[in-house]
């Protein structure tokens, strides 16, 4: 870890900070902040893979699946729970958010899975 | 009955805790540990270690065994079972016994009765101590518990009998829930505690969570510790607890401290327990008795100016305590923070990896309890807490500020950690006025913190700072110019 004092709106202030792995940490104030790789920095706690496309649910965390709560083809309402993971000894239960029919389930009970991983896909009712 | 090798079947800042008690006891520690705690401190700085299985705890620090077999291979005289995994396994410390291993603990018969949910509420009502209206059947049928529910009245809480520390435990809102609720609960109590049954209760929804320690000695004297309040919790984990409650009034606290004393005089209780309760309107209700050490004991040895950890082992070597009841007056205020290793921004969601520099800012009335350091990894197979922080000062208020302080300066780089959800929580106006019950996290943060986004000038901190450490790896020649020269000025 490294110190430095920089200035920033016109006060001192220390800063602390290393590199571990691809990611750049540092301690200013009180708070900690993180940054992998290139990218533009982000806030320590950023979402890094929660999914951005309604009707897919991906594993938030790398974790066992304990239960697939649907089937193929079955229709689902937003709120419904698609896949249930453990992580850390904790269920964590993963629902619809959208109203629609289940596309896909490309996971198996008993799986490890990665974080970020796609586990169910629900394709939302079309408006006619 | 002098103990001179003691075996901890334990793992993290706990087995570093028992570690001190060790050395300062003049006994010889030796670490059961996974393959993957290799990369531990309580590996570095035990005596002695033994690999009792691979990474999974199922195959290791759950492994009766392997824990067993272990400690007699080492030539340990007793063992530690720490809290979590074993420590309330009553046929793991059956067979400890029946190697010729003491077991740090109370005895079979006691984590038996007091285990099993079911007998333990009925020893309670025994010793005429108020219990929480629920369902304990035998009948585990799915038709059968959801009836019971709605007999009980919504919301209804159902937990694993054999749980603990929140798993196996859910809160069923409504009739339309208790089906998925219940088998969810049967699901974590079968990986967690090899047992999916489980009973029912009404849900307190306005309740604080009070215990009490109590210590029995060797001369079967059982004395109470007083009491810990830790009602911020988030799914049924603690998060912050402190000792006293600023909830208690002198003779409320009198009556508890007795209620526990008794309920821990049925199972003739030996070694450190904890009596838990949940206080409503003035009454309270026994809620589990955790014949263990407790994640939250050193709040309690803050207060009370004891060691609970040297006084378990000292009882399982048949030694007197050091004090007694007359002497027990608890002074000033500690609260105690665990570190998760977790992203606040994030639901909490766990944060794995190796951990960068950890800075843990001395002083004062400041202690800290942590299991790991630069290097070791924090990995998924286990629980989520990394560190404890504890404070103590003169009052409840000087505690707050004080803690809020050590969260500031403490540094904890490589993994996301849930530093800044305490700062909020200390900061929350019911925390500060101490009337805050388990219901907290729900009603002010059932999201978390919501997620943030950097400054400008954050941002380009930290491109500067990738920069300069990009630079140093690559081994730049220092001579050049520092990228920091000029480039604060004026922003």
């Amino acid at each position: 870890m490294k110190k430095v004092s920089i200035e920033i709106e016109g006060q001192l202030k220390e800063v602390s900070f290393e590199r571990v792995g691809k990611t750049i940490w540092w301690h200013v104030e009180g708070e900690t902040f993180s940054w992998t790789g290139e990218d533009r920095p982000q806030r320590k706690g950023n979402a890094q893979a929660v999914s951005q496309s309604p009707g897919v649910a991906v594993a938030p965390m790398p974790g066992k699946v304990v239960k697939i709560a649907v089937a193929l083809g079955q229709a689902v309402d937003e709120g419904e729970t698609l896949v249930v993971l453990e992580a850390m000894k904790m269920e964590y239960t993963l629902k619809a958010d959208i109203d629609g029919v289940v596309k896909e389930v490309s996971c198996q009970e008993g799986n490890q899975v990665t974080l970020g991983q796609v586990l169910a896909v629900v394709e939302g009712v079309k408006e006619v | 009955m002098k103990i001179k090798k003691l075996a901890i079947a334990n793992r993290g800042e706990v087995a570093v805790r028992i570690i001190h008690a060790c050395r300062e006891l003049g006994i010889h520690s030796i670490l059961l540990h996974s393959e993957a705690d290799i990369q531990s401190r309580a590996y570095r700085m035990s005596d002695e270690q033994i690999c009792i299985g691979p990474t999974p705890s199922s195959e290791s620090y759950l492994n009766i065994q392997a824990n067993v077999d272990g400690a007699v291979a080492m030539g340990a005289d007793a063992l530690h079972p720490g809290f979590g995994f074993l420590s309330e396994n009553a046929e793991f410390a059956e067979r400890c016994e029946e190697a010729g291993i003491i077991f740090v603990g109370p005895s079979p018969e006691s984590i038996r009765l007091m285990g099993d949910k079911i007998s333990a509420k009925e020893i309670v009502d025994k010793a005429g101590v108020p219990t929480i209206p629920g369902y304990q059947g035998e009948d585990q049928s799915i038709e059968v518990l959801t009836q019971e529910c709605e007999r009980i009245g919504y919301p209804v809480i159902v937990k694993a009998a054999a749980g603990g520390g929140g798993r196996g435990m859910k809160v069923i809102r409504e009739a339309g829930h208790a089906k998925e609720q219940i088998q969810s609960a049967q699901r974590e109590g079968l990986a967690a505690f090899g047992s999916e049954k489980v009973f029912l209760e009404k849900y307190m929804n306005r309740a604080k969570h009070i215990e009490i320690q109590v210590f029995g000695a060797a001369s079967g004297k059982v004395t109470a510790l007083f009491d810990r309040e830790c009602s911020i919790q988030r799914r049924h984990q603690k998060i912050i607890e402190e000792a006293v409650s600023p909830a208690l009034s002198v003779e409320l606290r009198e009556e508890m401290n007795e209620a526990a004393c008794k309920v821990a005089r049925q199972v003739s209780y030996r070694g450190a327990g904890t009596v838990e309760f949940l206080l409503q309107e003035g009454k309270y209700y026994f809620l589990e008795m955790n014949t263990r050490l407790q994640v939250e004991h050193p709040v309690t040895e803050e207060v009370m100016g004891i060691d609970l950890v040297k006084a378990q082992i000292l009882t399982a070597a048949e030694e007197p305590l050091a004090w007694g009841q007359h002497e027990l007056i608890p002074r000033g205020h500690s609260i105690e923070c665990r570190v998760y290793a977790e992203d606040a921004y994030n639901k909490g969601l766990p944060s794995t990896g190796p951990l960068g520099t950890c800075v843990w800012p001395q002083g004062p009335g400041r202690r800290f309890e942590y299991g790991f350091e630069k290097g070791d990894e924090i990995t998924s197979f286990y629980d989520p807490m990394i560190a404890k922080v504890i404070v103590w000062d003169e009052n409840r208020e000087r505690a707050r500020r004080k803690m809020l302080q050590v969260l500031d300066e403490a540094i904890i780089f490589g993994v996301k950690t849930n530093i800044p959800f305490l700062k909020e929580i200390l900061s929350h106006d019911e925390f500060i006025s101490g009337v805050m019950t388990t219901r907290f996290i729900d009603s002010y943060f059932p999201e978390g913190l919501p997620p943030r986004k950097m400054s400008e000038v954050e941002m380009e901190l930290g491109q500067k700072l990738w920069q300069e450490s990009k630079e140093a790896l690559q081994g730049v020649a220092k001579e050049q110019a520092s990228p920091w020269q000029g480039f604060w000025r004026g922003v």
